[in-house]
């Protein structure tokens, strides 16, 4: 049996198919029309499904949509009803695509697939809440669901075993952790829904000065982790802003422009809505613990990429194991719509694994095996060499260990916002310049980011402090770049600290791996497991027998503002505008200095909006 | 059709909306609890 999973029309929209139960494909729309965070209906990556399981429309029994338009519309007439005159722009703008479009959707959904079977519609927190549980690990487990906003739940927990799961309890709109967060992006200059891990990669520049204000003016926040804003400072629940003149009197400014300077204000707010998002999830996690009296937690929503609090979370050992789905934004809501059908609502039998997971490390997208590589670059005489697997590790590590930085682009694409290893770019982490070069030359963004270190799952005790939890046995992995862990002390060097609020000071050498070390000396890491990614294990492995080193930064083959490559036509062009100097195509290698030259048509600089 | 729209949807929102929102506030109905104060803010699932 065939499911197709869709989610659509917020942001992130994607697709993803189940053949009996099991995950086979799953894709953002964004890496096909090359337009970030792209909402329209995922007709590309529909299309992807159903030519990866070489099947028609036809074939599908059911569609799953992630959420239900009639419960959102009639949120959205409740809040007008409870702020007009208020939110009469927002109504005027919001209300013709609501009644042509969204309240007709299933219509919609089968004129536009021609889809004659049955479209069933989980509610957008039970669709995030499949997608936490179903791929993981676990028989039973607890699961917290964080986001902006769905229907009306902004946030959930519960209680899933074997192949049952149920929320229960929510809070509901407009009382939002996601929203909240979302606030002091806006207000710091960020774009909401896609800045905020700017947000949080600014907070270990500032100090957490003004958590009390927020505790005691924003939010009221009681201890089982339950919580309500207090609207008065808001304005995203009646117009296009997420703060009002309440809130910039509050902090006495008006919100930062994007691109121009980032203050020790926005330091520090960053550092103290980052602490308050923690306590929240601690408080929460702690509740949710009690309620449900399970070892195992899993994550999904918006607020699950916040890596910082997810790594707190789990280094105060509240709950024993934790899973995060890796896809945590909407597009993974496609994936836990589609398996709520299968398991929830066809009641079929979920099996126990002895795998990581059933997720397929997010290997779920589009592949190009070697033929296609091949005809690609001779089509274009394009230069290249073709090696042997050990022959291709070796080499590419050698470049690596001397400062080169190389595109790898290897089998499926990833589901989700990370690049785990399939299309990335690599640089050695020890180098003392990579970070500054690889931020200005390579990913055209700002440089008060450091770039994330990928580490062999079996080397990362003896280079990260991750056995903070209770269970010193502990299995501990990222292997989807969700955990932030500081890096040990015998691998951190003396630095000067004076001057915290200096964006240049993430250039400060700190540790062994400076490249991938913020100021605060922690790390945002992908554990690589050598049954998840053979190849990229096997290029740890040789990078660390010829260096002492098994850490290498990976970051993801696109340059500021754009969606991550999918295609080998994507992966060369970005190679090609990009200092980059070597590009890994399949086992095919690219020397940038033999390349035919590249003549642009416009100034690509310009194309990507900022997050 | 779609120049018809905005006008009517400005009627709906004036006419219709306005005054029973204003109306239903003034007899305490609260969608978005907005001035509720709780010990706990959990809402079970129905």
């Amino acid at each position: 049996m065939l499911i197709l999973g869709i989610s659509a029309f917020y942001h992130d929209s994607a697709a993803s198919l189940l053949k009996d139960g099991e995950v086979i494909c799953a894709a953002q729309e964004e890496r096909f029309t090359r337009i970030k965070h792209d909402s329209s209906f995922p007709v590309n990556a529909i299309n992807f499904c159903l030519e990866y399981a070489n099947c028609s429309i036809d074939d599908i029994e059911y569609i799953a949509y992630y959420e239900k338009p009639s419960l959102k519309f009639d949120r959205l007439v409740k809040t007008y009803l409870m702020t007009a005159p208020s939110g009469y722009e927002s109504f005027i703008r919001s209300m013709p695509v609501w009644l042509k479009e969204k309240l007709w959707l299933k219509r919609h959904i089968r004129k536009k697939l021609k889809f004659k079977g049955k479209i069933i519609s989980p509610e957008h927190h039970q669709s995030h809440a499949a997608s936490a549980y179903y791929p993981s690990p676990f028989d039973k487990a607890a699961f917290i669901t964080m986001d902006g906003v769905g229907e009306w739940a902004t946030l959930s927990y519960g209680y899933a075993e074997n192949n049952q799961l149920d929320i229960k309890q929510e809070i509901k709109f407009p009382h939002s952790l996601g929203l909240l967060y979302s606030a002091f992006t806006y207000y710091c200059g960020f774009k909401v829904n896609s800045g905020e891990y700017k947000l949080m990669g600014l907070a270990p520049y500032g100090k957490p000065k003004y958590t009390s204000l927020i505790l005691d003016k924003l939010i009221d926040l009681k201890d089982d982790g339950s919580f309500k804003l207090d609207m008065s400072y808001f304005n995203f629940h009646v117009g296009f802003t997420m703060t009002n003149g309440k809130f910039h009197d509050l902090f006495n400014r008006e919100p930062r422009k994007s691109e121009s300077e980032i203050t020790e204000l926005d330091m520090d707010l960053a550092a103290s809505i980052q602490l308050v998002t923690e306590e929240i999830v601690l408080k929460i996690a702690a509740y949710v613990k009690e309620q449900t009296q399970v070892e195992n937690l899993c994550l999904s929503g918006g607020v699950a990429l916040n890596c910082v609090s997810n790594g707190r979370l789990y280094r105060e050992g509240i709950f024993k194991n934790i899973w995060i789905q890796p896809a945590s934004g909407d597009a993974g809501s496609a994936l836990g719509a589609a398996l709520y059908v299968w398991y929830k609502y066809l009641g079929n039998k979920r099996l126990t694994i002895n795998t990581l997971d059933r997720q397929s490390n997010s290997y779920l997208g589009t592949y190009y095996n070697d033929k296609d590589i091949e005809a690609f670059l001779n089509d274009g005489n394009l230069p290249y060499l073709k090696l042997n697997p050990s022959d291709l590790i070796d080499t590419v590590s050698n470049k690596i260990a001397g400062e080169n930085v190389v595109g790898w682009f290897d089998g499926r694409m990833e589901f989700g916002p990370r690049a785990l290893g399939s299309r990335s770019i690599l640089g050695d982490a020890r180098s003392k310049d990579m970070q500054s070069t690889m931020n200005l030359k390579i990913k055209y963004r700002e440089s008060f980011r450091p770039f994330a270190p990928i580490i062999r799952a079996e080397d990362v005790r003896e280079w990260f402090e991750v056995d903070g939890n209770n269970d010193p046995l502990n299995n501990f992995s990222s292997p989807y770049m969700l955990m932030v862990a500081p890096i040990k002390e015998s691998r951190r060097l003396a630095v000067d600290n004076s001057d915290n609020y200096n964006l240049e000071n993430v250039n400060q050498s700190r540790s062994e791996v400076p490249a991938v070390t913020h100021v605060d000396f922690s790390a945002r890491l992908q554990t690589v497991h050598q049954e998840s990614n053979q190849k990229l294990h096997d290029l740890l492995s040789v990078f660390k027998e010829k260096t002492g080193c098994p850490i290498m930064i990976n970051t993801s083959f696109n340059v500021r503002g754009e969606p991550i490559v999918e295609s080998i036509e994507d992966a060369y062009r970005c190679f090609m505008r990009t200092e980059m100097d070597y590009l890994v195509l399949g086992d095919f290698i690219l020397d940038k200095k033999q390349q035919p030259e590249y003549n642009e048509t416009q100034d690509w600089k310009n194309i990507f909006e900022l997050d | 059709m779609n120049y018809l729209l905005k006008p009517l949807l400005t009627i709906i929102f004036f006419v219709i909306l306005t005054p029973i929102g204003l109306f239903f506030r003034v007899f305490g109905v609260d969608y978005l609890q907005i001035n509720s104060k709780k010990e706990s803010y959990w809402i079970d699932k129905e």
